[in-house]
């Protein structure tokens, strides 16, 4: 695409995901079963660390974090996430024995906490409804053309399947 | 009456006979009696009766307020459940005792607590078994861990949410902050309208936590409990709103603090009435603060919202313009964003270049503030130098710079043959990857037979 590689092929920042950083894949598991028929893929991570990696891809990913003890670290994350990627959306999910900290996740930016995966419904709801929300990254000529194929948007030979 | 001092009398006898420490909360965490086995254990030169043992946050609790906040029950015990869980027992003297105590909640009938009896064990933990894996795991839970981390965040956004962060010299900057300086230590509503990212929820935090910053001298501060009217479901709202109405505390015991309707413009007609019912008609102990697009009273006018909850929550009205309209701030506002950045990380990146500067302001900005700090932190993580420069700018940026930079030239064409077999190039690039190599599938993705697919292929020298 040499012809349109101006302001036409900007490689724009990709679209808004949902992602999942957790220790076991359950969440993951349990969002991937009630996003089954919306068509959302969930991308996994089992660090915050590539978390964020995916998230500067993305930045208005809506991402789910686990709290496994590490209390400070993910309270320092959320405002990382706050800073570098405000249009982000976090919430937290943890097991029972921490449910203590709801409200200092959310007073620290976390949209919402959750502690058993069998309400992993409202998180996926929340999701859905971040992912509405969010803008399409613009489109130009070319990427209209790619996103319109019917096998969904083009990669071009050579790029990861998604 | 002589009968029930002589109760009382007994059952004080009682308790300072056994050989556990007890201890009695009332419904604010004041605590109201200890026994002598308490005492003995605490070894305080003064009572702490009369000492409140809540979450504290202030930046160095010293003496007998940290003695008493070492006995803080968890969070469980204040939602109606008996707990087992490590109290301290830290004395002024610094030696710090952990031991294990039953927290039982006292005439907890309709969500109204009236205090917490606490009985602890005869002897401290040893300490090996607190460093097991699992002990760690469950002292996260804890009061002492929740202590420390609810007082360390707050100590922080304190810092970061401050008002002199309000930078920009317009008159609606000024306007803004002269607001900002009004709502902070009042009790009032507060309104805060602006388009998205334009920094409503950060001056919501500012205004927040300047009415409450931690010192030594407070015990608690009070909780911000922010709620995405957008995005959470109508029954959480209307759950923590009725909550926050009767005053009930939200998880944790605090002072009451600010509920932060953010969107509060997006919610449905049925949640403006349910939220009436409850923030009209009764004064409430919670401050409240919303953010919306528009003007509550004017969506009120066009019918769209409650005018009831528009004045409600439309006390103090703080309008934030969009970051395109506050063009002279931006060099001073990609620095702030710059500064946090080093300030947060190892890279040290000293500020932007004269060109990078001409970029940012010749930029749209749709997403406003919010859209700013995500291009100032892309730099800062691409810059390779010690500014940033137009090169580490991102891609959309530069070619906006571009575009805009070069004339409109009419006269400019394309070729549309070598434009069309330029996209149908791509087309069958992009078929054959879908169908991975296979010729004959990629050509039944592009509707075509495979020689004919074969034959394009040849002519747009693909093959």
């Amino acid at each position: 695409m040499d012809c349109l590689t101006t302001a036409d092929t900007v490689a724009q920042s990709a679209p808004a995901r949902l992602i999942v950083c957790e220790r076991t894949g359950c969440w993951a598991i349990a969002l991937r079963r009630e996003l089954a028929d919306a068509g959302v893929r969930v991308w996994e991570t089992r660090t915050l660390a590539d978390c964020f990696e995916e998230l500067a891809e993305s930045p208005a990913s809506f991402a789910v974090w686990e709290l496994a003890g590490d209390v400070a670290g993910l309270l320092r994350c959320l405002a990382r996430q706050g800073r570098e990627f405000p249009r982000a959306r976090v919430a937290v999910v943890a097991d029972g024995h921490l449910a203590g900290y709801e409200w200092l996740m959310r007073e620290a930016g976390a949209i919402r906490f959750l502690c058993s995966p069998r309400r992993s419904g409202r998180l996926a709801q929340l999701a859905l409804r971040h992912l509405a929300q969010v803008p399409p990254p613009p489109q130009n000529l070319t990427e209209r053309i790619w996103a319109s194929l019917p096998w969904g948007p083009g990669r071009a030979a050579g790029t990861r399947e998604g | 009456m002589a009968v029930q001092r002589a109760r009382s009398t007994e059952l004080a006898r009682l308790f300072n006979a056994a050989k556990q420490p007890i201890y009695v909360l009332d419904e604010d965490l004041t605590i109201v009696f200890l026994n002598r086995a308490c005492e003995d254990w605490l070894a305080t030169p003064e009572s702490l009766v009369g000492r409140r043992c809540g979450y504290h946050s202030s930046l160095a609790v010293t003496g007998l307020d940290a003695v008493a906040a070492g006995l803080c029950p968890p969070p469980g015990v204040l939602a109606g459940n008996t707990v087992v869980a490590m109290v301290s027992g830290a004395g002024e003297s610094g030696r710090s005792a952990v031991r294990r105590a039953r927290f039982v909640p006292l005439g907890l009938e309709e969500e109204c607590l009236l205090g917490v009896l606490a009985v602890v064990d005869t002897a401290d933990q040893p300490p090996a078994l607190v460093e097991t894996d699992r002990a760690t795991e469950l002292r996260e839970a804890e009061p002492i861990a929740l202590h420390e981390h609810v007082r360390q965040f707050r100590q922080e956004a304190a810092a970061r949410y401050r008002a002199d962060r309000l930078i920009g010299e317009g008159p609606a900057m000024r306007l803004a902050r002269r607001q900002v300086a009004l709502a902070t230590g009042g009790g009032s509503s507060v309104l805060l309208v602006g388009p998205p990212g334009s920094g409503r929820r950060h001056l919501a935090a500012a205004i927040h936590y300047g009415d409450s910053p931690p010192s030594p001298e407070r015990l608690t501060v009070p909780t911000l409990v922010p709620l995405d009217c957008s995005l959470l479901g109508a029954d959480l709202l209307e759950e923590v709103a009725s909550a926050v109405a009767r005053g009930r505390a939200l998880g944790e015991k605090t002072a009451p603090g600010t509920l932060l309707l953010h969107r509060v413009d997006e919610i449905s007609t049925d949640l403006q009435v349910e939220l009436a019912g409850l923030f009209v008609r009764r004064p409430i102990n919670w401050r409240l603060m919303a953010t919306a697009s528009e003007s509550l009273a004017e969506l009120a006018r066009r019918g769209k919202f409650r005018e009831d909850l528009a004045a409600a929550l439309s006390t103090i009205v703080i309008e934030l313009p969009p970051l395109a309209r506050r063009r002279d701030d931006l060099p001073l506002l990609a620095q702030l964003f710059l500064e946090d950045l080093n300030a947060a990380g190892r890279r040290q990146i000293g500020g932007f270049t004269a060109a990078a500067l001409d970029l940012l302001d010749g930029y749209a900005w749709p997403g406003n503030l919010d859209e700013l700090a995500e291009v100032v932190a892309e730099s800062h993580r691409r810059a390779a130098g010690r500014e940033i420069d137009v090169a580490d700018l991102p891609e959309r940026l530069r070619l906006a710079g571009q575009a805009a930079a070069r004339p409109h030239r009419p006269e400019e064409t394309i070729v549309l043959g070598e434009y069309l077999a330029r996209v149908e190039r791509e087309l069958i690039r992009r078929a054959l990857a879908r169908a991975k190599g296979n010729k004959s599938r990629a050509a039944r993705l592009l509707g075509m037979t495979r020689p004919r697919f074969y034959r394009r292929m040849v002519q747009l020298g693909l093959e």
